[in-house]
């Protein structure tokens, strides 16, 4: 019953605002199938990524077969997903960031048109982490995406005409913008990269039809930057004024971080966005004593005018650069026989949290991966029980094995689905450890700003990553499949009860979502670091879609899968020496149907 | 200023102890954050496998370094000077001689 609620919220979300473009002329035949639709991010205002579609199940999809591919022309990380409404297939591609439309209608799905907006080479440099995107947003007849180099743009869906283009983000401050947006009524909610940079971390919201900026929270800093307003602000474990300069020794604040590239999550009953920030910068910690609220957190804000309501710090004091930009899934839970309006997120510092979200009070918190850093997470304050072998800084030197490694016991930028079916969570996951030497930097605008040597290895067990099930009621493992490379796909989960996700050596997969059972594969061309889809096509069938690219971090650690540039030649992973005899570099788009 | 075309020449060429003062810079500058600690290879290009995309010459290294290039290399000509940009491209040459190997070959097992 749930996933029919959802899908009511989702067309309301569509056509809340039509304008009489051409995209709403189409909605006779959208609106008759509209819970065959993919047009936001993770699906829905909860960000479950549960398809109710259900014509391929368990039994029938060792029947899968692809079905039609598209090279994006561009190498680099395929993060993201594309977006499906209507009779319209809508693919963001990494820098520089073509948006493609493809009309599902015709025979080997034509292009309607694409859109190559003017975006600044510098912004490569100044990405992290390479130059990805994670996906746009379909609102009131626009495609909605953000440019690598700190512009949102939004696109009429029907004609790839640009609407509106704003500047959100700087570039030359280290800012670069790699998050999918969320629009709520007729805000537009958008945030930047940078925890590697020394930003000033932020989250704005853009007028839908104009694209203005209407307000600026950050996420640090004086209660005034931070749209902390009196009576309004009540964290569940904290109390008093000025917490994000306050919790910073020196007004290191300025200089501290928590980007914002991950996804947000909306609950329309209590009128609340929920997002995640990242780490807190530089990463000696040593540099910014204190707890340095409100990096590793998540908060949660009224998408009106910004206020914020309440926050959560995962990794106070982040010492590890454990960012909590992944997804903060929101989904209704029965925990020891309490029904509960819960919000479930797979941190990187490895912990698994299920929260109130109407409050941010911890209700469960266990590890879904080996974790040292912390032996278990306080109920009563909210705060992890920590280590101290494991606390990083200069003073401490080359800090050895410490789990998970900074790529995160998952990385934000492979979101965990849910099952209102199952009742589980299903996520990729990381196995890897590492050393971590902190060191002095210095300021320098637009130069990363960050201080470590943190090498990687693999963790118990050798192999390095693993694709779960989760039951966040209880906080225990379901079920666990083992990958010989770290897991870096989003997850997809249907009312068939199939699970969709996909490899670093390039295998998609789908399994069976009550076991775990591999029911079909198949090679896709290159490593999976983005986020599989399910729709109704114009001929009724379901239809499963995700892209093909290998990169994000995986650009910078294993090079050798890179055969671009005759000019930059890279040694292999030390603790993933065989890569690169399995995949090279790609973006495709395939689509999968029985 | 120099006619355009002119080639430059690194007055410190070879100098182990420029080099040193260069690795040092390299750090300072934030220079291995975007190379990597050893120079090899980051979200910028590895600048010790001896190839180049900008070409090798003295005089295109400096221009890399000075000015920037246009895929996010910024320039830092106004920060170190042109003296410290012969520091770091002393540093540079003083990386280990590339093994240059366009083969990785996996052995079966
Ligand atoms: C913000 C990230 C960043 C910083 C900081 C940075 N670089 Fe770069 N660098 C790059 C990128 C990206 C490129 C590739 C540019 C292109 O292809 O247009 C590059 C290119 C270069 C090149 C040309 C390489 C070739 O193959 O031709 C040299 C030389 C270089 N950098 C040296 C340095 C030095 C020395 C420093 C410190 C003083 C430095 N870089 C700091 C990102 C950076």
């Amino acid at each position: 019953m749930r996933a029919i609620v959802v899908v009511a919220i989702v067309s309301f979300a569509l056509f809340a605002h039509r304008d009489g473009c051409a995209a709403t002329r189409q909605r006779p035949a959208t609106a008759m199938r509209v819970d065959g639709d993919w047009a936001m991010p993770a699906h829905d205002y909860a960000t479950t990524r549960f398809s109710p579609l259900s014509q391929i199940n368990a039994h029938n999809a060792v029947r899968l077969r692809p079905r039609w591919t598209f090279s994006t022309g561009v190498l680099g990380g395929h993060e993201g997903q594309p977006l499906v409404v209507g009779n319209t297939m809508y693919v963001v591609t990494p820098w520089p960031n073509v948006l493609y439309a493809f009309d599902l209608a015709r025979a080997g799905y034509p292009l309607k048109w694409k859109y190559r907006p003017d975006v600044s080479a510098t912004a490569i440099g100044t990405s992290c982490c390479d130059s990805v995107n994670r996906g746009a947003f379909f609102a009131d007849g626009k495609i909605i995406y953000n440019l690598l180099d700190g512009h949102t743009v939004a696109v009429d869906a029907a004609t790839g005409r640009e609407v509106w283009k704003t500047k959100i983000a700087d570039v030359g401050d280290g800012e670069t913008t790699t998050m999918a947006p969320l629009v709520v009524r007729d805000r537009v909610i958008v945030g930047a990269s940078g925890g590697e940079f020394g930003i000033y971390g932020w989250l704005k919201a853009l007028d839908l039809h104009s694209g203005r900026i209407v307000w600026t929270a950050h996420n640090l800093g004086p209660d005034a930057d931070m749209l902390v307003r009196p009576g309004t602000f009540k964290p569940p474990y904290v109390s008093g004024t000025e917490l994000g300069t306050r919790s910073w020794a020196n007004s290191t604040w300025k200089r501290g971080g928590a980007p914002v590239w991950g996804w947000i999550s909306y609950d329309p009953k209590l009128d609340l966005i929920y997002y995640g920030t990242g780490n807190a910068g530089p990463y000696n910690p040593e540099e910014r004593r204190g707890d340095n609220r409100w990096t590793s957190s998540v908060l949660a804000r009224k998408p009106e005018d910004g206020a914020l309501v309440w926050a959560y710090q995962f990794t106070p004091h982040d010492s590890w650069d454990y960012d909590a930009t992944g997804a903060m899934i929101l989904a209704d839970l029965d925990i020891a026989g309490k029904a509960v309006h819960a919000l479930v997120h797979f941190d990187k510092n490895g912990f698994a949290y299920t929260l109130d979200r109407a409050t941010g009070r911890v209700l469960v918190a266990a590890p879904f991966t080996h974790v040292n850093w912390a032996k278990s997470i306080d109920l009563e304050n909210g705060r992890p029980v920590l280590n101290p072998a494991k606390a990083t800084g200069i003073s401490k030197g080359n800090v050895k094995d410490i789990c998970p490694s900074l790529e995160g016991g998952v990385s934000p930028a492979s979101p965990a689905a849910y099952s209102p079916r199952t009742h589980l969570f299903y996520t990729s996951t990381n196995n890897l450890c590492m050393d971590y030497a902190a060191s002095h930097v210095a300021y320098l605008k637009g130069t990363p700003y960050i201080g470590v040597t943190s090498p990687y290895m693999a963790g118990p067990g050798g192999k390095l990553g693993a694709f779960i099930a989760w039951d966040a009621a209880t906080g225990r493992m379901v079920w666990k499949d083992k990958e010989p490379y770290p897991s870096w796909s989003g997850a997809l989960v249907t009312a068939g009860n199939v699970v969709f996700y996909g490899t670093l050596d390039g295998w998609f997969k789908a399994v069976d979502a009550r076991t775990g059972k591999l029911l079909y594969r198949f090679k896709v061309g290159s490593g999976v670091v983005g986020n599989p889809i399910s729709y109704v096509g114009p001929d009724g069938r379901q239809y499963v879609a995700v892209y093909a690219g290998i990169g994000g971090d995986w650009a910078l650690l294993a090079g050798d899968t890179r055969s671009d540039d005759p000019a930059d030649m890279r040694a292999p992973a030390d603790f993933m020496k065989d890569i690169a005899r399995h995949t090279s570099q790609g973006g495709i788009v395939w689509i999968f149907a029985l | 200023m120099l006619p355009p075309g002119t080639p430059l020449h690194n007055p410190y060429g070879g100098d182990a102890t420029v080099a040193r003062a260069g690795a040092a810079l390299f750090t300072s500058m934030n220079c291995d954050g975007c190379h990597g600690a050893d120079a090899s290879g980051w979200v910028g290009p590895d600048l010790g496998d001896g190839r180049w995309r900008y070409g090798g010459s003295d005089t295109d290294v400096f221009r890399s370094i000075f000015y920037g290039r246009p895929k996010g290399m910024p320039a830092f000509g106004g920060v170190v000077g042109a003296d410290g940009v012969w520091v770091l491209i002393t540093y540079l040459r003083s990386l280990p001689a590339p093994a240059d190997e366009p083969t990785e070959s996996w052995p079966q097992r």
